[in-house]
């Protein structure tokens, strides 16, 4: 087994002209560098993980890294996937507007290194694209931009892949082994600040969803806490506020203009019993609410708050309101037609036979007065009974041209009887060339017979009781005309409390037998439909004057 | 004129230069020695008279002296461990070649890791080894300048030779007061071992014309002072020039390599453990004669500078063998490897050995297998 002696390498290693004494110098320079450029590198990072916050978009977050990193390691591209669901996915990367392989581009998961970095968990790289015998999905889209080598690091949160953050240089061999810890801790830190932006962002979208949907319920909806100060509010705006401006100022405040908790309260119901509880409660402008209160209970089953609810059912109770009253009318209504319709033969025949008696009797006879008073009174129930048949056939009334004078007439004809009967005294005062009023005479008289029976029952038990019947014409500030309808008495008032109530359907004062709490919601409503209102001034003890407002001129307006 | 390249470490001689090592061990930026000597160093008093240098210059050490004649492979593992467990940064050998030879192997390992054998192939080391300062007590090995470090595998009873100019101590340092312990009879040996480096440098094939100088100086001085010193004469003069002797030789073959002979004594004084000079001295007189041939004119200028009256090269050449003779009978040495104990029937596993010796490499003539068990036998 010889071997080759005289060997002239072997003699130039040993007498040594091409081999030196290695030096401490070049090895501490070689660590000083490499020391240096880990420094730099834990520098960027620091810095990278400083100047990250959860709010940034994606887009941001690869703009914070991009430049402190070409100082560190060299990439023509830079870029990071997440997983999005089943897909991995391009979420950022630099150059910016890159088409391929840009933004929203899914990596294919049968073979692509990405992908083999996040099953390995850990760096993957290709040195060598172009010639790689190893071939993956990307590589034609990589060859298209020039990537010829790839660094892919897994970015993991404790042990669970989100995805990888991918680095590609336009040279071969521009990654090496030796940079797999620098870049598996920038990918661990950008996984941290990637996983904070996701969630963070999932967190604002719950909110805002919740948000939106708190702000699309139409009916008002607010948190107190056990202050009565209003914590938030699905309302914008109210009555003209920005809610922010709400915010702290207590409920009663801004929903009563007033000092101290409502009466009845059903958030302070809610606060004592720890139950919910439930209220209708009139507001201004005689609005009907209803309000539910639901307290909210701390850890320690503490009330520290209530949520409450209001509806405005103000419609609602108006149309059940209507809606039973003409059911009502309609029974009154066939009832008077039925029994009119059996008075008009007698009464026929009572009147007949008065003229006859009449015509034969002769003035002088002493019975005549008496039998023409038989013939007045007869007559005088006819047209009652024609009153009650045109009243009660209201619902086929049309639009129709409408004197309010007439309007007036034909209540009074209805009920001045009954009012008569009473004791009081009845005046008008007609405006003599008032205009006309598109609407339905039935409806309008039987807002006026409401009015006049309402204040019948305020005079009664009264000694001197007037009922004066105005109509004219008045010109509001706005420009517009309204004819009106006054029907003022001097009876009982109406109490202050109840002011704002007595529109509401079934508020009423009077025995059950007596008043159905109808009378004025309906007349509302009819007021409404016209395109009208109805104002009330009233003082108690002294007496009340409502009044119905129709404006005049263009016809779309009564409907 | 062929291009060379000569390497020395910084070289300190001179009496009483022992003391110079603190100085020198802290302007190396040492602070933590490992201090690589053994028993016999240490019993003649010279490691106390080291180590309190070192004290004096405010360094710390820690001192391993459990390096045997022939160091071992896995005593190295042993100083390698003992040396990073106490935190050292730099080496200090004080001893013969044994000790120089092991601090260069465990600087080797501390700084480059590994194991000794991963480094046979010759400039193998990758990484700069920590500083190391030589010293020399006796004369003989040349460690102390040389770019070699021979460590024995024990398992295969096989001398390993580490080469590479980063074994080259920093600072070589040459007190020749340090011989005055030796005993004369181990000093006739080193002398030995030294005319025969430096015989086998000045031949070599690599060598150069200042490797020359140094061989020649060393052949000179070595022959006259061991007569004196086997007449019994101590001294410091003496002492002077034999350190002076060892110092030229040592860097005439650190840079001019050797031979056959080196690699045979190699081999077999590892496996006798017995002092290199005395093989040598059997067999420098029967590789000469194999070596005559190949640089006749060489060989005559040997045979001058051992005090031959030399008239021509023939006329040298063939008194050159003479003269080792001669030297080594009044040296009182053996001139039979059969002398020494050795089995004949050991020649073919050392015949391995010493074919893949590196000094065959500079041998001037083309040495074989055949030619190694042909001298072996005309030795015997
Ligand atoms: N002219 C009035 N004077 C005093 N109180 C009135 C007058 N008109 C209406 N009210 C009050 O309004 C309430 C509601 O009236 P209304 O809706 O007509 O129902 P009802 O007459 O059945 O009570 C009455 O119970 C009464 O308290
Ligand atoms: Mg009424």
């Amino acid at each position: 087994m010889d071997k080759p002696i005289y060997d002239q390498d072997l003699l130039n290693k040993l007498t040594g002209v091409r081999s030196t004494r290695l030096s401490h110098y070049v090895e501490l320079r070689r660590t000083i560098e490499e020391m240096t450029k880990q420094n730099k590198r834990l520098a960027i990072i620091n810095q990278i993980a400083r100047s990250i916050t959860v709010a940034m978009s994606y887009d941001e977050i690869i703009d914070r890294v991009a430049e402190p990193l070409k100082e560190v390691i060299p990439y023509d591209l830079l870029s990071f996937c997440l997983l999005d669901g089943e897909q991995l996915v391009i979420k950022s990367g630099i150059p910016r507007e890159q088409v391929i392989l840009g933004v929203g581009t899914v990596l294919p998961q049968e073979k692509s290194a990405p992908w083999r970095a996040m099953a390995e968990k850990k760096c993957f790289l290709r040195q060598n694209i172009w010639d790689d015998p190893e071939t993956y999905g990307e590589d034609s889209e990589l060859k298209k931009v020039g990537i010829r080598s790839a660094i892919m690091a897994p970015l993991l949160i404790k042990d669970e892949v989100i995805g990888t953050l991918n680095f590609g240089s336009k040279r071969t061999f521009a990654y090496s082994p030796g940079e797999f810890v620098f870049v598996q801790q920038l990918a661990d830190q950008l996984a941290v600040c990637l996983q904070n932006s996701r969630l963070y962002g999932e967190v604002l979208k719950n909110q805002r969803a919740w948000e939106e949907t708190f702000r699309a319920v139409p009916d008002t909806l607010y948190t107190i806490n056990s202050d009565f100060a209003i914590m938030n509010i699905n309302k914008a705006q109210l009555k003209g506020i920005d809610y922010r401006q709400l915010l702290g100022r207590k409920c009663y405040d801004v929903f009563s203009d007033d000092s101290q908790p409502c009466e009845p309260c059903p958030a302070r119901q809610a606060l004592n019993i720890g139950k919910p509880a439930y209220e209708q409660i009139t507001r201004e402008l005689s609005r009907i609410l209803d309000v539910y209160a639901f307290p909210v209970v701390n850890e320690a089953a503490q009330v520290v708050g209530v949520v409450n609810y209001t509806k405005d059912v103000t419609e609602q109770i108006h149309m059940q309101g209507q809606l039973i009253h003409s059911v009502k009318l309609a029974a009154v209504g066939e009832m008077a037609a039925g029994v009119a319709h059996e008075l008009n033969s007698p009464l026929t025949a009572i009147l007949g036979n008065a003229q006859i008696l009449l015509r034969r009797l002769g003035q002088e006879h002493p019975g005549y007065p008496l039998l023409v008073d038989v013939k007045n009174c007869g007559s005088r129930c006819k047209r009652i009974i024609q009153n009650l048949l045109t009243f009660s056939r209201q619902e086929q009334c049309n639009l129709e041209e409408v004197h309010l004078n007439q309007v007036v007439e034909n209540s009074l004809a209805l009920v001045s009887y009954q009012i008569n009967k009473s004791n009081i005294k009845i005046t008008t005062q007609l405006h003599p060339n008032l205009s006309t009023v598109l609407g339905k005479q039935q409806q309008l008289e039987q807002v006026i017979v409401n009015l006049l029976l309402n204040a019948r029952d305020a005079l009664k038990g009264l000694s001197e009781g007037v009922i004066n019947v105005t109509t004219g014409c008045l010109k509001r500030e706005s420009g517009l005309t309204e004819a009106f309808v006054s029907v003022k008495d001097n009876g009982c008032g109406i109490e202050k409390q109840h002011l704002a109530k007595i529109f509401n359907p079934f508020f009423t004062t009077k025995d059950i037998s007596k008043g159905t709490g109808l009378g004025l919601s309906v007349s509302f409503g009819i007021a409404q439909s016209h395109g009208g209102r109805i104002v009330v001034q009233s003082e108690p003890g002294r007496g009340s004057n409502f009044s119905l407002l129709i404006p005049l001129g263009e016809k779309e307006r009564a409907k | 004129m062929n291009v060379f390249k000569f390497v020395s470490p910084e070289i300190i001689f001179g009496p009483g230069t022992l003391s110079e090592c603190g100085l020198s061990a802290s302007q190396l930026g040492a602070r933590r020695i490992f201090v690589v000597t053994d028993k016999g160093v240490q019993a003649s008093g010279w490691l106390q008279q080291a180590l309190e240098n070192l004290s004096d210059n405010g360094l710390e050490y820690v001192v391993w002296k459990d390096v045997s004649p022939n160091p071992k492979d896995y005593e190295i593992y042993t100083g390698t461990h003992k040396y990073i467990a106490n935190g050292c940064d730099s080496l200090l050998a004080i001893g013969g070649g044994s000790p120089i030879d092991a601090a260069k192997a465990v600087a080797l390992l501390v700084s480059n890791g590994g194991e000794l054998s991963d480094y046979e192939e010759i400039d193998s080391i990758r990484r700069p080894l920590p500083p190391m300062i030589a010293i020399t007590s006796t004369a003989g090995s040349g460690s102390e300048v040389s770019q070699f470090s021979i460590i024995l595998n024990a398992p295969e009873k096989r001398k390993m030779t580490l080469v590479s100019k980063s074994l080259i101590p920093y600072i070589s340092i040459h007190d020749p007061e340090l011989l005055a312990t030796l005993d004369t009879k181990v000093m006739i040996y080193s002398g030995v071992h030294v005319l025969t480096h430096a015989i086998e440098a000045y031949v070599s094939r690599v060598a150069t014309p200042l490797s020359d100088l140094n061989a020649l100086n060393a052949i000179k001085l070595v022959a006259d002072t061991l007569r004196l010193v086997k007449n019994g004469s101590r001294s410091k003069e003496v002492h002077g020039c034999l350190a002076m002797a060892n110092l030229h030789a040592g860097l005439a073959f650190s840079n001019a390599i050797l031979g056959a002979v080196h690699a045979m004594t190699h081999q077999i004084s590892g496996w006798l453990d017995i002092p290199a000079g005395v093989v040598d001295a059997v067999l420098l007189p029967h590789v000469v004669e194999f070596n005559l041939p190949a640089n006749q004119l060489k060989y005559a200028r040997v045979a001058e500078a051992m005090g031959e009256k030399v008239t021509s090269v023939d006329d040298g050449a063939k008194k050159v063998i003479g003269a080792f003779k001669n030297l080594f009978a009044e040296l009182e040495l053996p001139d039979k490897l059969s002398q020494l104990g050795i089995n004949s029937k050991l020649y073919p596993i050392l015949a391995q050995n010493i074919i893949r010796d590196v000094c065959l490499v500079t041998n001037p003539r083309k040495i074989q297998m055949n030619n190694i068990t042909e001298i072996l036998r005309r030795a015997y």
